[in-house]
């Protein structure tokens, strides 16, 4: 009993070591989102001035409100909230039944097709960029949201591989007990797995969500009109070549930046969990 | 029985969404084919391209409308790009969507020359004949001027007045020794508080201050390795060693635009027009401006394009004339309060000297027309690594070998690269 204290008090003695090391985590992750925020409430001039000080000496609230009438911040939130969603249904609906085929329909040439499949994860964005844009000119697509939708729905490697990974995990006895029962692959895959891989599926969608909310490249070269730019060419707006409205990109950013902000603190949990049994991150 | 419910509204969203994304079936890069038929007037559609910040394509816009009102027959689409615009620039080309008019800076211009249909310009028209040269290419015109950019020198009076410094003169610029002794005089202080003369000195600017220049005059051959090249690298080396600007540990990753609105640059000499909005709200302390130090400083040329694969070029043409040398035009994009730059046409220039006139933006005016255009050569980066060599091997940047020595040599390598041509 007494060995068990000592082992304990042990412990706590170093607690405060990783508390302390967390904290200094913490702190040096935080700065940058408080300095963005105080950022936003300042003046240009202030900002040039304050170095690594966090507290305006003026708050400027009007700031937000000049940055969000800077653009039609209404219609390409909307647009940005389009562009978000669909890809999010697109990617786990088209991801899970093709990791679901890869995890589980043993035919000839799968191995080498999910190699196939892998390997466009070596092609960079900008090889395929010019040819993605004759393809989406070709349908007509150019200067709507399609080409930032579309995709979605025909798989990413990445989340193909990282559902196959979690599918791979799950036990054989499910499928065989669907199978006797009559149950065809298509009616496995969505009563039996898509049910059983909401982790991973809510940390692809969140990796989705990411990556479509905070997309720049797409919109900036598919889209010429005012009516469908999204939220981070409006950001953009705000930098000039060689000068910037700092202040007022901080605001709109920090407004932008808080749907992440929720997400991550609304399923952090779920992501984890997702990424770990997926086999995506050691546990 | 729930869930057949959910997928099938699920479904119905997905379309619903996906026919929401389109309101126009696509294809809006592509300009109209109506040139006009048999009336005079060239009509339909055309589309233009420019970059820049809300504020600036607010100013462009503004000129859209201007056009639009003298020619309602002809549609703009406006396609303003907010940032990489050479990026999109080159995928829209290569894409064969190019926009009708694209606004082009003259040092990206001859990289996107084969993308233009040449053009003809009068020069006669605008403020200073170097304007048409900055927009050629091999002797051809490609684009015509539309705005300049140029640099001048802005000053802190309040330094100045409390180190009892003269203030410079608001037209005829102080020579390179004047500005070396002022900046002496202003520098002050030690470690985190220093007052510094000037920010770092740019080659860009202060090869120019010497009589220099990049490249011979017919761009064939680099003249980095001429007197006048070096005599303006060992002025901003002893600069350096003089400790009158920041030096590298100082420097990085810091904004000197910043220091200068803190108050620690006395004088800020790559000052171009696009820090006035930035200024203006400056109160904490004085100041103005005046000319860039021996005449130096480059000025940068914006100019309109006409692309090659255009299908509505009479119009294209009609829309370029009336944006570059339509007074009215040049008054709204010069006089907008968000300095986007000095207008092409002597005649409209007073309307952007009026935008702070408190201020001696007339030294803006005068470098417009004086001051030496960017000079540009087609194979910009090839050139561009070899000029990193000033950086990383002389005191120019964080090296240690002599720039007599480092310039000749990287004047040979640019030849080289020229020679392939």
């Amino acid at each position: 009993m007494s060995v068990k204290k000592e082992r304990n008090s042990a412990k706590k003695k170093w607690h405060w070591l990783a508390y302390l090391l967390l904290l200094i985590g913490s702190v040096a992750f935080l700065y940058p989102f408080v300095w963005m925020v105080s950022a936003s409430l300042r003046s240009l001039e202030e900002l040039a001035v304050s170095g690594m000080s966090i507290w305006p000496e003026h708050w400027r609230w009007g700031n937000y409100a000049k940055a969000l009438t800077a653009f039609p911040f209404p219609q390409y939130l909307l647009n940005t909230l389009i562009t978000t969603v669909l890809p999010i249904i697109g990617t786990v609906l088209s991801c899970s039944l093709v990791g679901y085929a890869f995890a589980r329909l043993k035919v000839r040439g799968s191995g080498f097709l999910f190699v196939l499949v892998l390997s466009t994860m070596l092609l960079p964005g900008e090889v395929t960029m010019i040819p993605q844009f004759i393809l989406f000119k070709n349908l007509g697509m150019l200067d709507t949201l399609y080409p930032l939708i579309v995709p979605a729905f025909f798989g990413s490697a990445f989340y193909i591989f990282l559902l196959r990974q979690f599918y791979s995990r799950l036990p054989i006895g499910l499928e065989e007990a669907a199978i006797i029962d009559g149950c065809g692959y298509f009616k496995i895959w969505r009563t039996i797995f898509l049910p059983l891989s909401k982790p991973a599926l809510m940390a692809v969608g969140v990796m989705v969500f990411m990556g479509s909310w905070n997309n720049f490249m797409g919109p900036l070269i598919y889209i010429n009109s005012d009516k469908w730019k999204t939220l981070t060419l409006g950001l953009a707006g705000f930098q000039g070549t060689y000068a910037t409205d700092t202040n007022l990109l901080m605001a709109a950013a920090v407004v932008i930046t808080l749907p992440c902000i929720l997400l991550f603190f609304t399923s952090q949990k779920a992501f984890m969990e997702g990424l770990t049994f997926s086999g995506s991150k050691e546990s | 029985m729930m869930k057949k419910w959910s997928l099938i509204v699920l479904s119905l969203l997905v379309v619903i969404a996906l026919s929401a994304c389109s309101g126009n079936g696509g294809n809006t890069a592509q300009s109209s084919s109506n040139s006009g038929g048999n009336s005079g007037t060239p009509k339909g559609k055309i589309t233009f391209a420019y970059w820049g910040a809300q504020s600036e394509a607010d100013a462009i816009k503004q000129a859209i409308d201007n056009f639009k009102k003298t020619y309602p027959d002809i549609q703009v689409e406006s396609q303003w790009i907010q940032k990489d615009y050479l990026t999109k620039l080159q995928t829209m080309i290569a894409g064969g969507t190019a926009p009708d008019v694209m606004l082009i800076s003259a040092g990206d211009l001859p990289g996107f020359a084969n993308a233009f249909q040449e053009i003809e310009v009068d020069g006669s028209v605008f403020s200073s004949a170097s304007l048409l040269d900055s927009m050629s290419v091999d002797g051809k015109v490609y684009a015509a001027p539309f705005i300049i950019k140029p640099k001048v020198m802005a000053i802190n009076v309040d330094l100045f007045e409390k180190n009892n410094i003269p203030l410079p003169s608001k037209t005829e610029p102080m020579t390179t020794d004047e500005f070396n002794d002022i900046s002496k005089k202003l520098t002050a202080g030690e470690g985190a508080t220093k007052v510094f003369g000037s920010e770092p000195l740019y080659l860009g600017n202060w090869i120019y201050a010497f009589g220099g220049q990049f490249y011979s005059d017919d761009l064939t051959k680099s003249a980095l390795g001429e007197p006048e090249a070096i005599k303006a690298a060992e002025y901003m080396v002893a600069s350096k060693l003089e400790g009158i600007v920041p030096n590298d540990t100082e420097k990085q990753g810091q904004n000197m635009m910043n220091w200068y609105l803190g108050g620690r640059i006395g004088m800020f000499t790559d000052f171009g027009p696009w820090y006035l909005p930035q200024m203006a709200e400056v109160q904490s302390f004085k100041w103005d401006l005046v000319p860039f130090p021996g005449g130096g400083g480059s000025k940068e040329v914006n100019g309109l394009a006409l692309s090659k694969d255009s299908k509505n070029a009479e119009a294209a043409k009609i829309f370029i004339n009336h944006l570059t040398q339509n007074e009215e035009t040049q008054k709204i994009i010069g006089g907008n309060k968000n300095a986007y730059g000095i207008p092409v046409l002597s005649s409209a220039t007073s309307a952007f000297e009026a935008i702070y006139p408190d201020k001696n933006l007339k030294a803006f005016v005068l470098a417009a027309e004086k001051q030496h255009s960017q000079e540009a050569q087609k194979r910009t980066n090839e050139i561009g690594n070899e000029m990193k060599a000033i950086d990383d091997t002389t005191p120019i940047g964080i090296g240690q070998k002599d720039v007599k020595e480092v310039f000749p040599q990287v004047a040979e390598k640019i030849n080289k690269i020229l020679q392939q041509n």
